[in-house]
């Protein structure tokens, strides 16, 4: 008998194993189909159409929308939870969501009588405006509930193709049909029913759509009082959803079909206003609007304070704003002018031209360096022309024709040039970008890199290379919202100056000037000019921005000034750093020497406008120094440094530079290496699973190699000079040099 | 010379059918857009990934099963649906290190023009997660996202964050907006720091906590609890069986 039991007990062991699997399998498989929709029914339901509750009840609505999402997110997880447990908590909330959604004035009850659907109250649903949503409870006998939610576009289905509703089981159905480009006036909406798997009925529902308000905005700028372009985003705010204004550039058939090639700009804002897209709008605009409150928020550029109001249109009223964004600070008046060099943007017609221009006058951009760009194998946004002849200006404001170009992804980086005369493209130098900068350079124009905030497409490289030979004017330091200056610090620190500059690259980055470069074209009047603006970035007179301003001088010098000094005397620096109350205000003022903080200034009361700061500095043996803002709103602000020379001394950080020595080697030696791969590829023919685009960028590197490797040769002799250059400075440095 | 082996080296690569299609480098890249929103009692997160074409009619052939050049609303469910059977494991939400339910708030959303494969265009992928804010949450706390998705695709990452409710918050923008593919599968992260926390956010949030949250720890002490009992049952089962092996095997020279 014991030994029965002991054997059974060994059988039974294997067998409850199976059993308890197969148990969770199963009540795994039931939680999966115990949902009905109902999460996905609310969710939507939360999202777009909210406006149907009372706005009590929208709240609750809304937390129970994610105590649901919470339960299915905890059922996904925990695949053998308890089916029981799971049931009864989707009970509760089903009773707690259930008696919310039955308190929507809109919803509508069907009931069948035989087989023909009954509507009730039969009174027309009435629709807050073109777009809305249909509620209905259908009850189809007893049996579990189940949600459906559906879309009706009265601009694609009419009469002829009505929506079907499958009512395919007993039970409650819950159904939500999202309604959008509404006629007004009452509109017979035609719901076709499958029941039960079989029969289909037509059920015609009543809907009343109330007529359409007219509203006019008009832009004004804020130093002439007329109309100005502007970016606007206009929201519903019954959905939420923005409407596009009538008038709205499409700037999307300029981009080429690339980056975000559409006219519904997503800017990279800094605070709260980054969160949503933008339209350009060239002047004063007028539609019809469903009634119903209204959001409206106007930007014009960082100089100005955003505006946004909230107001109501009643059907059949008309609504007239005007609206003049209040410049809260001119930086022309000081002499600064502001510039985006990295504009994407085809203009090979005026109406090309003036569609750019409507945007830099919107966003306040004096000086847009708009880029031709190129690879390897072609180019994009095709300009008419280069040189003065082909500039757009308008007043103040200048489209200046420039280039991307050359411009590689896995090799040497991209370049940016402004201010040429004609495009300067030869693939058979496309590795060779010293050959491109001479040429800018000869035609008076200016060079630099792109992206160099993120050190991207290995723009260290070339960085490397043609930096230490004063090949290169500007550093695009911001972008995207962000300010990145590590790279950037390195070569300021081996004594190689370059100017800071900031470009958007719509159309990839949100808006023309998100991020500016200001260039010191001076304060007398009428001493901005195209030209002028460009001497002033070549001086390096420049800060970048997308918020902060700052006024930053030592000893009178501006940023890209050079101060020479003979001995050990001390310096006056002097910085400002401002914003705007209750709008953007700095909270952090640095002044970096070196790389290092030399002094920060943080607000000493709440709500402080300005910070600065003014103290004396010892020349010591030189340095580079520069100002950099932080802003309230996660803004920025950096300026090129001025630049401190004590005698013969470089202005570089002494102590850093071996090891920065170092990695520039390693940089070339990356270019060297780059070359043999080329040079291998081409000689073993095999494309290895490489895109024609980088098959054809590595046939022409192994072309241009020996002609890339004199060069790196070349810049390797300038570091070796560099560490010998060390070696006597070492000595006056340890002297004290006449201090 | 050199053209010859440019068109055959070109003409390997197009009859490999080795991403045949040139590419255009920030093309390449999928911009991910993240924007934080946080309260007393939840943290909202909306995540746009915004596909530049060519990068996007890719996506939208991956959408079309039928192959029929048109993207219809039950290819993009079953797309979304897919994406978002992942979401647990692509996308993570970190407060002071301990990691946080990241759920879905809403169902996704695709933004595009037309739903069509050769539609020459950008398209958004709009994901709603949130996580309920916890109550310790204190000034100089850090909260960090963890992205996972499509890793190993070059990105450019901007971030919007918003405090409501007394709460204040701030980006930490320490990292480059392009950022390289990953792959070694390290997540992208965003740290976003708190600044400063309602005077009464603990006793908000004891008042207005909801109920579900202790409702799942219920349902997973209830989970757990049931994991256990089969674990007891087997264990009690497996003592006889064990007993009878031992026996079995000592008896013989036991007696003796």
């Amino acid at each position: 008998m014991r030994k029965r039991i002991q054997v059974l007990s060994i059988l039974a062991v294997p067998a409850i194993l199976v059993g308890i699997l197969l148990e969770l399998t199963q009540s795994g498989e039931a939680q999966r189909d115990s949902g009905s929709g109902m999460s996905a029914f609310v969710s939507t339901l939360v999202r777009d159409h909210i406006y149907l509750f009372a706005p009590q009840d929208r709240e609750a609505l809304s937390e129970m929308n994610r105590q649901l999402q919470e339960l299915e997110w905890t059922t996904r997880r925990i695949r053998n939870a308890d089916q029981s447990e799971i049931v009864r908590r989707r009970e509760q909330l089903t009773q707690k969501v259930l008696p919310l959604i039955e308190k929507a004035p809109l919803l509508r009850n069907i009931s069948f009588d035989g087989d023909e659907p009954r509507l009730s109250p039969i009174e027309p649903v009435a629709s807050t405006g073109d777009a809305g949503a249909l509620l209905l409870k259908i009850d189809n006998g007893s049996g579990p509930p189940a949600y459906v939610v559906s879309e009706y576009d009265f601009s694609t289905i009419g009469p002829r193709k009505p929506a079907l509703i499958d009512v395919p089981a007993p039970g409650t159905y819950w159904v939500l049909v999202g309604m959008t480009n509404i006629p007004t006036g009452p509109t017979t909406m035609m719901l076709r029913f499958a029941r039960n798997g079989k029969q289909t009925w037509v059920l015609p529902v009543q809907v009343k759509t109330p007529g359409f308000g007219q509203l006019r905005v008009e832009i004004l700028s804020d130093e002439t009082g007329e109309p100005a372009p502007a970016m606007v985003r206009l929201i519903w705010k019954t959905d939420g959803r923005d409407r596009k204004p009538p008038n709205s550039v499409d700037l999307a058939p300029q981009f080429d079909s690339l980056g975000n090639a559409t006219s519904q700009r997503p800017a990279n804002l800094p605070g709260q206003t980054l969160r949503s897209f933008w339209y350009l709008v060239p002047g004063p605009f007028e539609m019809a609007v469903p009634p119903g409150p209204w959001e409206i928020t106007v930007r014009r550029g960082v100089e100005h304070v955003p505006v946004s109001e909230t107001f109501e249109v009643k059907e059949g009223e008309k609504v007239r704003r005007t609206y003049r964004p209040h410049r809260w600070v001119d930086m022309r008046q000081l002499g600064w002018y502001s510039g985006d060099d990295h504009v994407h943007g085809r203009i090979v017609s005026d109406e090309d031209a003036a569609h750019l221009m409507a945007w830099i006058q919107a966003e306040d951009i004096h000086v847009a360096n708009v880029v031709k760009m190129g690879d390897i194998s072609r180019t994009f946004f095709e300009q008419r022309g280069f040189g003065p002849a082909h500039r757009v200006i308008d007043r103040d404001y200048i489209l200046s024709p420039g280039q991307e170009c050359p411009r590689t992804h896995d090799e040497l980086g991209h370049t940016l040039s402004m201010n040429i005369r004609s495009l300067v493209r030869d693939t058979d130098h496309y590795f060779l970008y010293d050959w491109v900068f001479d040429r800018v350079h000869e035609q008076g124009g200016l060079t630099g890199y792109a992206h160099v905030l993120s050190d991207s497409f290995f723009i260290h490289r070339d960085m490397s290379l043609n930096v230490p030979k004063g090949k290169a004017d500007f550093a695009e330091l911001m972008q995207f919202a962000r300010l990145g200056t590590d790279l950037y610090y390195e070569f300021l620190n081996m004594g190689f100056k370059l100017t800071a500059s900031a470009g958007s690259d719509v159309p990839w980055g949100g808006t023309v000037g998100e991020v500016r470069v200001y260039a010191y074209t001076g304060q007398k009047q009428k001493s901005f000019t195209t030209d002028a603006w460009f001497q002033a970035v070549g001086k390096g007179h420049t800060f970048v921005s997308n918020g902060p301003m700052i006024d930053f001088q030592v000893d009178g010098s501006r940023p890209g000034d050079e101060i020479h000094v003979t001995d050990n005397r001390k310096l006056h620096v002097k910085a400002r750093a401002w914003g705007y109350l209750g709008h953007m205000v700095p909270t952090k003022l640095e002044i970096i020497r070196q790389g290092d903080v030399l002094k920060a200034v943080h607000p000493s009361a709440a709500n402080q406008a300005e910070l600065t700061c003014d103290f004396e500095v010892d020349a010591g043996e030189g340095f580079w120094i520069a100002a950099r803002v932080e802003g309230s709103d996660q803004s920025a602000a950096f300026t090129t440094p001025v630049y401190v020379r004590r005698g013969n001394l470089r202005f570089w950080k002494f102590q850093a530079v071996p090891a920065l020595i170092e990695k520039r080697l390693s940089n070339l030696a990356e270019i060297e290496q780059l070359v043999r791969e080329a040079r291998e590829t081409a000689r073993k023919r095999d494309a290895g699973g490489l895109t024609e685009m980088q098959i054809l960028a590595k046939i022409r590197l192994a072309e241009q190699g020996d002609a890339l490797l004199e060069r790196v040769a070349e810049s390797r002799k300038i570091y070796e000079g560099l560490r010998q250059v060390m070696e006597q400075e070492r000595s006056s440095r340890q002297a004290g040099v006449e201090r | 010379m050199q053209h010859v082996l440019l068109v055959w080296l070109v003409g390997c690569c197009w009859i490999s059918g080795s991403q045949a299609l040139a590419h255009e480098t920030l093309s390449r890249f999928l911009e991910h857009r993240a924007i934080v929103s946080a309260g007393p009692r939840n943290i909202d997160l909306q995540l746009d990934i915004t596909f530049y074409h060519p990068r996007s009619a890719h996506e939208r052939q991956r959408m079309d099963l039928n192959h029929d050049g048109t993207i219809d609303e039950h290819e993009i469910q079953v797309y979304l649906d897919v994406l978002q059977q992942t979401l647990d494991k692509k996308l993570s939400l970190q407060i002071d290190q301990t990691l946080v339910p990241l759920i879905p708030l809403y169902e996704p959303e695709l933004l595009m023009n037309r739903p069509r494969t050769d539609e020459v265009g950008s398209q958004v992928l709009r994901l709603y997660m949130f996580a309920r804010t916890p109550g310790d949450l204190k000034p100089g706390s850090r909260i960090l996202l963890e992205d996972r998705l499509w890793l190993d695709e070059p990105a450019i990452l901007t971030v919007s964050v918003e405090g409501t409710g007394g709460l204040q918050l701030e980006a930490e923008n320490d990292a480059p907006p392009l950022s390289p593919p990953h792959l070694d599968g390290s997540a992208r992260i965003v740290v976003i720091r708190c600044l400063t926390v309602p005077a009464d956010m603990h006793s908000r949030e004891a008042d207005n906590r909801p109920r579900s949250d202790q409702e799942s720890a219920c349902l997973l002490r209830t989970v757990a609890s049931r994991a256990v009992l089969p674990v007891i049952l087997i264990l009690v089962l497996l003592c006889p069986a064990i007993a009878l092996i031992r026996s079995r095997h000592v008896s013989p020279g036991g007696r003796q």
